[in-house]
């Protein structure tokens, strides 16, 4: 019988891991500052030990039953590729400027989502950044990033 | 007096406030009638627009997109079957039906009164029960702050996730980002890791905005590659109901709007519960509960009236003691917060005029979501056929957008980039994001209430806190909240068993 572990496990580590290294992160503050923190850490701990003991009973359920965990590697992979070009965009906007990056992003995010219609995807574009120049540049005064450029 | 009604008539009545009101309201219901879309979402991805609006403007519309995005998830739900939001699930059942036979038209009418005068019947709560409440207020020291920041982070963490131990997690998570910064008291640079963009502590819009928004997009794009098979049903006669048919529905619309004027004053219940209880209850006093789930006008305008008259009910606890009453409220109390405005009875004296306008405007905002409703409503529905190839990639540039807005800061933008990860992450995992958010606004104050209730009990900090009559009835407020989800439970039970009878 394959081993199957429950997601809660997996958090449940990770809050527990995060409890200890934020509270020796705290033993370095003065006095005063480190006793909120260190009453939040001590809670999440407790916590994180509860969310790992129901995890636990979980991954025995799914090992019994043969049941797959509803979250699989195969299943993050497209929300993870989105938030990858959404991080390559964010960056691309310090570097290349916000309404060059913008251009190249909203049509590679569309292609990625397996939209093809051209027409489409310059209306989009050139609607969101007339509306971006409008409300943000003209009326909110927003200096965005000019990049290499401009 | 004289000069506060001025103030309110000169602040309600000009172009910038008129503006944001229409733009809250027709935007809130193209919101709320994209399925995926939450009034929350619409809420978060719009505050960056208000800061350079005066306050008035920047929280009618605020409350306009809130009100008109809970009406605009039942024009999906009445046409397409797919509850735009949460709270209309409950419409979908009856209002589909109707669609199915014909009257689609005539549901989407009904659904558009009922919302209109329960969002309107609430905004009378909020006129009326809102100002005196908030004078407890007044009685607020230390341990009050630090116990109504528990109450309110236990209260809607305890409701809002699958497992109470995951909500209170997320509030805790929440607060622990909060103490992030230079600590007000010691100066003292608390997890900064060296970044001076951090001394200043996690900005709240783009954490919200991540949390909300981009995770929202990441969700959207897991089922990318379905087909979306959703059809628009035929759409014949008129959105207007006759007279005969609305009279029938006035007990109902009544009785619903009272309904979730107070399901929405308890903190934590939302419109989702609201519509059930008030579908519910309708069912129970009609005298043709058989036409239940085939198609029936009151079902609609049960579930339609209460769901609206939450928003007004919720913005009670929000205005009054800064409880925030669902995860709208939430993000509203980060709007409120931006305009420098502090909840409590400040709201109501210091600066009555923008809150009053504000009130009114909510109100108002109601009753322009009903015209524009009966008006557009049918064409809204097409709104929902925009693929969400298109949606996705605007939401997120709209999403850096605000983020950078806030401190003209791309350190804000990678913030929001990771508390998007986080939020997902959080919403595949069963924890809800809302008392995140709670927990990064109510932090500094519960933190400060804290340390100088330590201070002030000088060593006899049990005694203290017991010999002051407000913070034991919060204390007893926070225990109930341990107990609520087994009360709303059994009023979500109610609300099943008239689901699992269609």
């Amino acid at each position: 019988m394959k081993k199957r572990i429950h997601h809660d496990v997996y958090v449940g580590v990770f809050m527990a891991i995060l409890t200890i290294l934020g509270t020796l992160r705290t033993f370095t503050m003065p006095k005063g500052s480190d006793m909120f923190p260190q009453l939040l850490f001590a809670l999440f701990g407790i916590f994180s030990i509860s969310i790992i003991y129901k995890g636990i009973k979980e991954s025995v359920v799914m090992t019994q039953e043969g049941r797959q965990d509803e979250i699989t590697m195969k299943g993050l992979k497209l929300p993870f590729a989105a938030l990858g070009i959404a991080t390559v965009y964010t960056i691309l906007v310090k570097y290349l400027g916000f309404f060059a990056s913008t251009i190249i992003y909203i049509p590679a995010f569309m292609y990625f989502y397996r939209y093809k219609k051209v027409p489409i995807m310059v209306m989009s574009v050139a609607g969101t950044l007339v509306f971006i120049y409008l409300v943000f540049i003209k009326q909110l005064n927003v200096p965005f990033p000019a990049g290499i450029l401009f | 007096m004289l000069e506060a009604m001025e103030l309110i008539v000169d602040g309600l009545f000009n172009f910038s406030t008129i503006l944001a009101l229409i733009v809250g309201v027709t935007g809130g219901m193209v919101i709320g009638a994209l399925p995926g879309l939450s009034a929350t979402m619409g809420v978060a991805l719009l505050i960056p627009l208000t800061f350079g609006m005066n306050p008035i403007a920047g929280l009618t519309m605020l409350t306009a997109i809130y009100t008109s995005a809970v009406y605009g998830g039942s024009i999906s739900a009445i046409l397409i079957h797919t509850p735009g939001t949460p709270a209309s699930a409950c419409t979908a059942i009856d209002g589909y039906q109707c669609t199915i036979q014909g009257r689609g038209l005539k549901a989407l009418g009904i659904s558009t009164i009922s919302s209109m005068m329960g969002g309107f019947v609430s905004a009378i709560f909020l006129l009326i029960l809102a100002p005196p409440l908030a004078q407890i207020s007044l009685k607020f020291n230390a341990p009050e702050y630090f116990l109504i920041a528990i109450f309110g982070l236990t209260i809607i963490a305890s409701l809002s996730a699958d497992s109470m131990v995951k909500g209170l997690s997320a509030g805790v998570f929440g607060l622990i980002v909060g103490t992030i910064g230079v600590d007000i008291m010691t100066g003292y640079p608390r997890f900064t890791f060296g970044f001076t963009s951090l001394e200043g502590g996690i900005s709240l819009v783009p954490a919200m905005i991540g949390l909300f928004s981009l995770s929202q997009v990441m969700i959207q794009v897991e089922s990318m590659l379905k087909k979306d098979d959703a059809v628009i049903g035929d759409l014949r006669g008129s959105v207007m109901p006759s007279w005969a048919d609305f009279k029938k529905l006035i007990p109902t619309i009544t009785r619903s709007s009272i309904i979730g004027a107070m399901v929405g004053i308890l903190p934590g219940a939302g419109g989702d519960i609201a519509s059930w209880v008030g579908y519910n209850e309708s069912k129970r006093f009609s005298k043709h509960p058989e036409e239940y789930g085939k198609g029936s006008l009151e079902g609609i305008a049960a579930s339609e009236s209460a769901n609206n008259a939450v928003t007004g009910g919720a913005l009670i606890p929000l205005l009054t003691l800064g409880i925030p009453g669902s995860a709208t409220t939430a993000v509203l109390l980060g709007g409120l917060l931006i305009q420098g405005l502090q909840p409590g009875h400040e709201l109501f004296t210091k600066h009555a005029g923008i809150t009053y306008s504000v009130i009114l405007g909510f109100l108002i905002a109601n009753i322009l979501m009903g015209i524009i409703g009966l008006l557009v409503a049918k064409y809204i529905v097409h709104v929902t056929r925009v693929p969400s190839g298109v949606l996705a990639p605007i939401i997120v540039v709209l999403s850096v957008v605000g983020s950078y807005a806030i401190n003209n800061n791309m350190f804000d933008v990678y913030v929001m980039v990771l508390f998007g990860l986080i939020g997902y992450f959080m919403r595949k995992t069963g924890f809800a994001t809302a008392p995140v958010v709670l927990g990064l606004i109510l932090g500094p104050m519960a933190e400060s209430g804290f340390r100088r209730s330590l201070v002030m009990a000088r060593g006899d900090v049990l005694g203290y806190y017991f010999s002051r009559p407000l913070s034991i009835l919060l204390m007893v407020l926070i225990v109930f909240s341990f107990l609520s989800p087994i009360l709303m439970k059994k009023l979500q039970a109610k609300g099943m068993v008239v689901e699992a009878d269609e």
